[in-house]
């Protein structure tokens, strides 16, 4: 279900970086959404988004922040360029595919426009009285969304920030020496990601105390449609082009290889496939957090990747 | 019937009776997971739960007598302690064979339910029971308590909470949303082995159990469902209307329920339903009402529906029909695979 919504504010926050400020139109509650939660945003047509809830200071609003990536699909340059205060959009209801979890202690980790998603749980971590620490990773000061509102926090004193152009590099150190109950959330591109996942694996956390989430989503509307990749067949010199308009299952098919489904939607698994190499962008229901998180599997009916080639093994 | 369903899971509580079944004086008995039960509660005040049967000639010992905390079997007079250690024998010499003992189980009563651990009793961890004190916190006139015995696996009566988009078909009236529910993807999320499904959506009009509560009834209202699974089949339903707000359980109409169910055999199960809300607490009369309107989707509405699904489907195992799923079982299903990788646990 969509809520129509209109833009009250665009500001420009950082460099490359507008935060929105949305409101309904007769200017009642939003419903209320969980810190790491996001929107689909539907900024024309054809192109959805989905965006990390940055807090708002009122139920009436929601804020998102937007990079404009000149490597990216276009979708946030089109926020940039054509969403002016005033104009009426469609957002989903907040989903939450990041949801904070009990714990003694939270180490949240957040590189470049990662952070928003971060920034709601800080915020809410220290209305609660929750211990946490936050390391926000960035190229220098001027790309850093919230570097103020940081600054400014009650909870100033448990950040550290870490720019590139000024040598300061992320200690990995500090995930050494966790106690259990800690857990730890990151967000960021991709490479980052690995990066923190790596270090914490060989600190010896265990993966279901790693949470995370990647920003860059390829596929970002439901339908299993997304950005185009490609599926090689372990084994074989098989290469299949899975284009924007089309599901893999719809692409394998194309190309005689048949992959028994049922629901097509994620939720019943029938049609899961092995991955052998690369990442994928699981958009279904089916497979548990942990699942997801090994990567060795997805669904071919809805999901997609992360990286430019996924290979899958199946039998042709 | 031929069993071709899944074991149970053992180290697990299982909702085994209320406080006010299990009495001081007299023997309860209750199969639950196919195994019969004696229930009694001890000169201390505290419930003992054993095997219902003689290891002698499987006479039900709730069919015997109650000796100070000892009980003694009604066919041949063995008398067993609370651990289900024989201590006694009229026979013969009155040696007590090594082999005479009955299992006894781990139980653990709080708030006003007794659950059992069907597993190693020393594995018993109090501390995995579903947090159900809000019901205790709540005055009689805001409380409400339904069992009913139906006639299905357990498993399909979980489905039934876990994917509450039946509620725009089966229920009538009084708590039917009104297709809205369908078309939604629900949320799906894990905390730690629990799994949570929750919807939201802008119910216009909010369901009539709970319209005339909210300041406008006629208007709109935000609402949602949200369930917390547990394993084996414990859930924690929360059902919230608000208006002007987003802030449910302070500005808005809450109901907050407990689904437990526990298996008694394959294809029967003991439902346990309890109720409670976050308005007109002191109002007896409204009470009763509610749990009537409650009682009545339960029993005519729900309960024809799922022994119905389970007589078409005998005593076959769920997936080995090929279930055709829908975007709405994302929950039931992670459930249902969360179950069964406990259990695949417990075997291995």
């Amino acid at each position: 279900m969509t809520i129509d919504v209109k833009i009250i504010q665009k500001e420009t926050i950082a460099d490359r970086i507008v935060q929105l400020v949305l409101a309904r139109p007769n200017g009642r509650d939003l419903p209320p959404f969980e810190p790491g939660a996001h929107v689909d945003v539907h900024i024309d047509q054809s192109t959805v988004r989905q965006y990390s809830l940055v807090p708002s200071g009122s139920a009436a609003h929601y804020a998102i922040a937007v990079l404009d990536d000149p490597n990216g699909r276009g979708g946030s340059s089109k926020v940039h360029r054509n969403l002016q205060v005033g104009d009426g959009v469609q957002i989903s209801e907040p989903r939450n595919r990041f949801p904070l979890e009990e714990a003694e202690h939270s180490i949240l980790i957040a590189g470049g426009i990662g952070i928003t998603p971060i920034l709601a749980m800080a915020d809410s971590l220290s209305r609660q009285r929750l211990s946490f620490e936050l390391h926000y990773c960035c190229r220098a000061q001027r790309n850093a969304a919230f570097y103020t509102v940081i600054r400014q926090s009650p909870w100033a004193a448990n950040t550290r920030f870490y720019f590139d152009e000024e040598s300061q590099q992320f200690d990995p150190s500090v995930l050494a020496n966790a106690s259990e109950h800690t857990r730890m959330y990151v967000c960021g591109p991709e490479g980052f990601i690995q990066y923190v996942r790596d270090n914490a694996a060989r600190h010896g956390w265990p993966e279901h105390r790693v949470h995370y989430e990647l920003f860059q989503k390829s596929a970002a509307d439901g339908t299993g449609h997304g950005q185009r990749f490609q599926l090689h067949i372990d084994g074989t010199d098989q290469v299949i082009d899975v284009e924007a308009s089309e599901t893999a299952l719809e692409a394998l098919s194309r190309s005689g290889i048949d992959v028994p489904c049922s629901c097509e939607q994620g939720i019943c698994g029938t049609c899961v496939l092995a991955v052998v190499e690369g990442l994928p962008d699981h958009q279904d229901m089916f497979l548990t957090d942990s699942e997801k998180q090994a990567n060795n599997q997805f669904t071919p009916c809805c999901s997609r990747a992360l990286t430019p080639v996924l290979t899958i093994k199946c039998d042709t | 019937m031929e069993n071709n369903n899944k074991p149970f899971l053992k180290n697990t509580w299982y909702l085994a009776a209320l406080s006010s079944e299990v009495n001081a004086e007299d023997l309860m008995r209750r199969k639950i997971i196919g195994e019969s039960i004696l229930l009694y509660r001890k000169e201390d005040g505290t419930v003992s739960a054993m095997h219902d049967r003689c290891p002698h000639r499987f006479a039900p010992l709730s069919q015997g007598k109650r000796v100070g905390d000892t009980i003694v079997c009604g066919y041949h007079g063995l008398t067993f302690n609370t651990d289900g250690d024989c201590v006694h024998s009229p026979h013969g010499n009155g040696k007590i064979p090594k082999a005479c003992q009955v299992q006894s189980f781990a139980t653990s009563e709080q708030h006003g339910f007794i659950w059992i651990w069907m597993g190693k009793k020393a594995e018993a961890d109090t501390s995995k029971i579903m947090d159900c004190s809000l019901i205790s916190k709540q005055p009689a006139s805001a409380t409400g308590y339904i069992y009913m015995h139906n006639h299905c696996n357990y498993q399909l009566l979980t489905d039934n909470i876990m994917d509450l988009t039946h509620i725009d078909h089966l229920h009538g009236p009084l708590i039917n949303t009104q297709g809205k529910l369908s078309p939604l993807i629900p949320n799906v999320t894990e905390i730690g082995d629990n799994v949570r499904v929750r919807w939201d959506w802008l119910a216009d009009p909010c369901i009539p159990l709970l319209s005339p509560h909210l300041p406008r009834p006629e208007d709109d209202a935000d609402m949602f469902f949200q369930v917390e699974w547990q394993a084996p089949a414990v859930m924690h339903l929360r059902v919230g209307a608000v208006q002007d707000s987003a802030d449910y359980d302070n500005d808005g109409v809450v109901l907050y329920d407990y689904h437990i169910m526990t298996p008694e055999t394959e294809f029967t199960t003991h439902y346990f339903f309890f109720s409670t809300r976050n308005y007109l607490l002191q109002d007896a009369e409204y009470n009763d009402a509610k749990m009537e309107g409650m009682q009545h989707a339960f029993v005519d509405e729900d309960k024809p529906m799922i022994e119905a699904q389970q007589g078409e489907m005998g005593s076959d195992e769920f997936w080995s029909l090929n279930p055709v799923l829908l975007s709405s079982d994302a929950g039931g299903i992670r459930v249902r695979r969360k179950l069964a990788s406990l259990i695949e646990a417990e075997l291995d």
